[in-house]
């Protein structure tokens, strides 16, 4: 359980030594989840930043709150599908092979860039429930809590999903 | 048939995630022996999924934005102790000059009234007298035969004192007998009781003519002329 794992446990340490941890602990995982989110690195690291800044001001305003890897999640899946339903509006794409920023060379293997539009083309719902629950690694009932969903619909979603991705990854996958 | 085949899509995402029970499990294998949809799902899901779990495990981006977030809080940390600085400077500030004012007696400078003070004119003296905080004017005639007057006006606030304190009629000609009644009026006249003021009412109160004050000096002059007739006859 990852909600188990109080973020800055310790309460009586000032809140930006407690996002400090709370920084060193989550930054990767979470700038990954949300790179694979919205396909582009540098909105990404924003993302994060925002996120990670958020959670330094509720620490600040009310330090007994409990804050769990969860509310990160939550906030970064908020902050990306705001980024993508801006996107879609103004009808902007990002063409994967072109952006430097989303993928380092060793990775920007085919089966990568596949596996990304792929990703693309699920809808936010759907991406969501299946990157928090393959990629990050949450059960259907956290992806549920952090989604604010059931946990049978984060299932449905995931099966629908995909099928979806394996009729666009063909073969490969 | 649609809502069942939505509980199935539920049973097949719960058997993709590794989270249906066994019983779950038997649910939609026999499902899936009749629907095509549900056995390809079956059969392809795990597919996907391993992509995805490849891809993640295969991933070397390590991005450091810690610097970037911490320097954002001390910024943000930065900013609001230069308001709360600059807040509380002001604050000193104001009070410094406030206090300074007071203990320098500017501040009665700028009553609206002045400090008060006897008016004379002829045979006729005034006192004014200020209440605080609502400055009233209270003239009290103190000579005699002084007539009572309530102005049902209200007096200007600053011009008339300061006319009133600072230039004193003098009597031009004393030979020619002032009456007291005309002094009152023209007292009145000075003040300017015509303008608008904050000031509730004018009132003038005669002293009494005959004061206890006065009777014993008329006694003193009575015990003299006696003692004179005295020292005449001696």
């Amino acid at each position: 359980m990852h909600d188990a794992y109080v973020l800055g446990l310790d309460r009586t340490l000032d809140a930006d030594v407690r996002v400090e941890r709370l920084v060193t602990e989550y930054e990767t995982k979470l700038a990954r989840y949300v790179r694979r989110f919205v396909s582009d690195g540098d909105f990404a690291l924003d993302i994060v930043q925002d996120v990670f800044f958020a959670a330094y001001r509720m620490l600040r305003s009310d330090p007994a709150r409990e804050l769990t890897a969860g509310w990160l999640y939550k906030t970064a899946t908020n902050h990306a599908i705001s980024y993508l339903r801006k996107k879609k509006r103004r009808g902007e794409t990002v063409p994967l092979g072109d952006d430097a920023g989303a993928f380092r060379t060793d990775e920007s293997s085919a089966m990568q860039l596949d596996l990304q539009r792929a990703l693309g083309a699920l809808g936010e719902e759907q991406l969501a429930c299946v990157l928090l629950t393959t990629y990050a690694g949450y059960s259907s009932a956290e992806a549920a809590t952090i989604l604010g969903t059931s946990a049978d619909a984060v299932r449905q979603r995931v099966c629908r999903a995909m099928r979806t991705l394996r009729t666009s990854l063909g073969e490969r996958a | 048939m649609k809502g069942d085949h939505g509980r199935f899509e539920a049973l097949a995402g719960a058997v993709v995630l590794g989270e249906a029970t066994a019983a779950e499990r038997a649910a939609f294998d026999v499902h899936a022996s009749t629907c095509a949809t549900c056995a390809e799902d079956l059969a392809g899901a795990p597919l996907a999924r391993a992509a995805i779990e490849r891809a993640g495990a295969a991933e070397t981006w390590r991005p450091s934005i810690g610097s970037l977030v911490l320097g954002r809080i001390r910024d943000g940390r930065r900013s609001r102790f230069r308001t709360t600085i600059g807040a509380l400077g002001w604050a000193v500030a104001v009070s410094i000059v406030f206090n300074v004012a007071l203990a320098s007696g500017i501040a009665s400078r700028f009553s609206p009234l002045g400090s008060g003070g006897d008016v004379t004119s002829g045979q006729t003296a005034m006192r004014i007298e200020f209440e605080s905080p609502a400055p009233r004017l209270r003239a009290a005639v103190v000579s005699p035969r002084a007539a009572v007057a309530v102005a049902p006006r209200r007096a200007r606030t600053v011009r008339p004192a300061v006319v009133a304190r600072a230039t004193p009629r003098p009597v031009s000609h004393p030979s020619v007998p002032v009456e007291p009644a005309d002094d009152a009026a023209n007292v009145l006249a000075g003040l300017d009781l015509d303008g608008p003021s904050d000031a509730k009412h004018v009132a003038i109160e005669p002293r009494p003519r005959c004061s206890p004050a006065a009777g014993s000096i008329a006694a003193d002059a009575t015990d003299d002329a006696t003692r004179c007739a005295q020292n005449v006859r001696r």
